[in-house]
């Protein structure tokens, strides 16, 4: 052997050592990453995607939610409102000529309404000032209906009615979603930061 | 004496060949861990992203949730709301209906509307009046009519006229 064969085999052994050490790299080190880069990727992008359709419905939910109680702030105050009796009075006192009321039930069992069921005595000089007073009930500061049994009896000049009002008043909610509606708002501000 | 024309030299531990694939193995292993760090890097930012995404997903449920109620609750008292007014308006209306039925001839002393039923008290100038000008239009709105006459010394009557039947007003909001 001269020393050409023997630098040209020990070439060889030292390629066989570096391709062998390049295999363990690839197969030892670089694929079994790419793979858990792979799956993680995908469950990154399926959860990016469920995330899309969630913020999507949410911020949905959160625009209809804002239109509903800008469209019917009034109503919602008008069911939130504490009865008062005096409040109530002095509005019906522009309809009629007297007005008294007198409490017949506040323990009406009703899952979502405190109900006060009043009998109103009235003094009025037609019955045009109760169809007016019936027309104004959608301005009251109180949710109102006025129900039966209704009495007219003539009374000298005066018409005496006796009619009966059921007030609703919501009872207290278990949710506050105005403190939520910040708390969305930076959230949002930082999924936009994202 | 020299044996030599040329000076000798230390020969090198590497030679050109080695040195060479050295380097080759060097660069390979550099490349290759580089490689790997940056695909755990990006691995591990795509953890920690999924895992913020999970707890937005979670809370913006929750607010969902919330909203979804409100919404419910909003709409329930709206319609609520359109259901008493309705039944007011009918009331109104009703009565209203049933005072311009009564006729200028006849006076009415006393009303008194229940839920199935209307009690009139009144004063006509005779039986016929009251039958033709009142009577009839209280038969086709109650289902059964009853009147008592009863006659006062000028020749006119008083009456009492029990009406019983539904007086429709609407119905309340089903929850």
């Amino acid at each position: 052997m001269n020393f050409k064969e023997i630098r040209l085999i020990r070439l060889l052994v030292l390629i066989l050592v570096y391709i062998i050490i390049l295999f363990i790299l690839v197969f030892g080190i670089v694929i079994p990453s790419i793979k858990e880069y792979k799956s993680e990727r995908k469950m990154y992008l399926t959860i990016q995607n469920r995330y899309e359709i969630i913020k999507n419905e949410h911020e949905n939910i959160y625009d209809k939610l804002k239109t509903l109680q800008h469209k019917n702030r009034k109503i919602v105050e008008t069911f939130e409102k504490e009865w008062d009796e005096k409040e109530f009075l002095k509005r019906a006192n522009s309809y009629f000529n007297k007005v008294k009321l007198k409490l017949v039930d506040n323990n009406i069992t009703d899952p979502k309404f405190k109900i006060y069921e009043m009998d109103a005595t009235t003094k009025m000089s037609s019955p045009e000032n109760f169809y007016r007073f019936m027309e104004a009930l959608p301005l009251m500061p109180f949710v109102i209906e006025a129900d039966f049994p209704i009495s007219f009896d003539s009374d000298g000049d005066l018409i005496s009615g006796v009619f009966r009002i059921k007030v609703f008043h919501e009872k207290r909610r278990d949710q506050n979603t105005s403190s939520l509606s910040s708390e969305n708002n930076v959230s949002k501000s930082e999924n936009s930061k994202r | 004496m020299k044996y030599s024309f040329i000076h000798p030299k230390p020969k090198p531990s590497l030679d050109s060949d080695t040195k060479i694939l050295l380097i080759f193995l060097i660069i390979t292993i550099v490349l290759t861990v580089g490689f790997t760090i940056f695909i755990v890097l990006k691995k591990s930012n795509f953890i920690d992203d999924a895992d913020l995404m999970r707890k937005d997903i979670a809370k913006f449920q929750k607010e969902t949730h919330i909203y979804f109620n409100e919404i419910k609750r909003i709409e329930f008292l709206v319609q609520k709301f359109e259901s008493i007014q309705t039944h007011n308006t009918l009331l109104k209306e009703s009565i209203q209906n049933l005072f311009d039925l009564v006729p200028d001839q006849i006076t009415l002393t006393k009303a008194v509307l229940k839920k199935n039923g209307l009690k009139l008290y009144g004063v006509t100038p005779s039986k016929d009046v009251y039958n033709y000008l009142l009577q009839a239009p209280l038969k086709s709105v109650f289902h059964r009519n009853v009147t008592t006459f009863y006659p006062m010394k000028n020749g006119w009557y008083r009456f009492v006229s029990i009406n019983e039947g539904g007086i429709n007003t609407g119905n309340g909001v089903d929850e």
